[in-house]
């Protein structure tokens, strides 16, 4: 079992490693896109290091091989579990710090001389259309959204999309939220 | 294996529990109650591990020794990242400023909507009161008068984000 656990680790440092490494690199393109892919890549880099670490662990700390017992397999997808899981988290931090509009107001403030802003110096900072404009810009690129005669309008993929989140926020009862 | 039975198990409970929470009564902080929820379920977890344990020959875990130490705790690792990403999930859900727009737009007439009616549904005011408030409740920054000023809180959350920012080179696009 801590085989899959040290490799799981291991995976997620090579992969923040080869993001960064990546970001560094421009042009970058769709970053989650590139993410996913370096993600999947290293894959097989997991499938490798499993059963290296797991010859490097002394025998008393060590499972069977995947194909010789159920408790080998199942330490070894435990592995892959947990890095597809630390891959999510990696995920929810990125795109925290990414598209935060409250950290956006952080750093605005930690950047002004006097180090205090009011509700109008945010307004005028980060004016709405533009900040509004820039996420539709976002769900177009994305296929979500389309525009004709100055109008949006949602996709196939847009409207699928509003229809679970809409329905699971209204069960929630997390409107109107946002 | 039994510390992964168990934490996909306590999982899919602790969704059904916040769920039906949630379907109850509505929430004004709904992080509390995923936090309260959290606590909560983490002996719910230990007390799955046991009753497995002791219930199936073949999950068996003996908890005095390394490899069973290790199997509890890498069940508790699997259900806190678990944790984590269902946070991440409620949040876009609950926060998402793209998704509340294409859900506006669905629902307007002909399912169609100009940027004006989008400003005009979904307010500055009511965005940037959701944000700031949040960040006075979690001490990231508190009120001098009309203005926001930073605490030694909010102060280092903002230098680990810059750090990240730079790393990552985030913005520079």
């Amino acid at each position: 079992m801590l085989s899959g656990i040290i490799t799981a680790f291991l995976c997620l440092a090579l992969f923040i490693l080869a993001v960064v490494g990546r970001f560094h690199s421009p042009p970058v393109g769709h970053r989650l896109h590139v993410m996913m892919r370096m993600w999947a890549l290293l894959l097989p880099v997991y499938a490798a290091l499993y059963f290296g670490v797991r010859a490097v662990l002394p025998a008393w700390l060590g499972c069977p091989l995947p194909w010789r017992s159920v408790e080998g397999l199942a330490a070894f997808l435990n592995g892959a579990l947990l890095y597809a899981l630390l891959f999510l988290v990696w995920c929810y931090c990125y795109f925290c710090t990414d598209h935060s509009l409250s950290v956006l107001y952080m750093l605005a403030l930690e950047d002004t001389p006097s180090r205090r802003l009011s509700s109008d110096d945010i307004k005028k900072a980060f004016p709405y259309e533009e900040l509004l404009c820039q996420r539709l810009l976002d769900l177009q690129n994305n296929g979500f959204v389309v525009v004709k005669d100055d109008a949006y309008s949602l996709t196939e993929k847009g409207q699928r999309n509003a229809r679970i989140a809409g329905g699971l926020k209204r069960f929630l009862r997390l409107e109107p939220g946002g | 294996m039994t510390g992964m039975l168990t934490a996909l198990g306590g999982f899919a409970l602790y969704v059904l529990t916040h769920w039906a929470a949630c379907w109850a009564r509505s929430w004004s902080r709904p992080s509390r109650l995923l936090n309260l929820l959290w606590l909560a379920f983490l002996p719910v977890y230990v007390a799955g591990f046991l009753a497995l344990s002791h219930t199936y020959p073949w999950l068996a875990s003996d908890l005095r020794t390394v490899n069973g130490m290790i199997n509890l705790l890498n069940g508790l690792l699997i259900e806190v990242l678990l944790l984590i990403g269902y946070t991440a999930f409620f949040f876009l859900l609950e926060r998402g400023l793209s998704l509340r727009v294409t859900i506006e737009i669905s629902r307007a007439p002909q399912g169609r909507m100009k940027l004006a009616d989008i400003m005009r549904v979904y307010t500055y005011d009511y965005i940037l009161e959701k944000r700031l408030g949040q960040m006075l409740t979690m001490g990231y920054w508190r009120k001098n008068g009309e203005d926001f000023v930073s605490t030694a809180k909010g102060q280092r959350f903002a230098a680990a984000n810059k750090l990240v920012w730079k790393i990552l080179r985030i913005g520079e696009e």
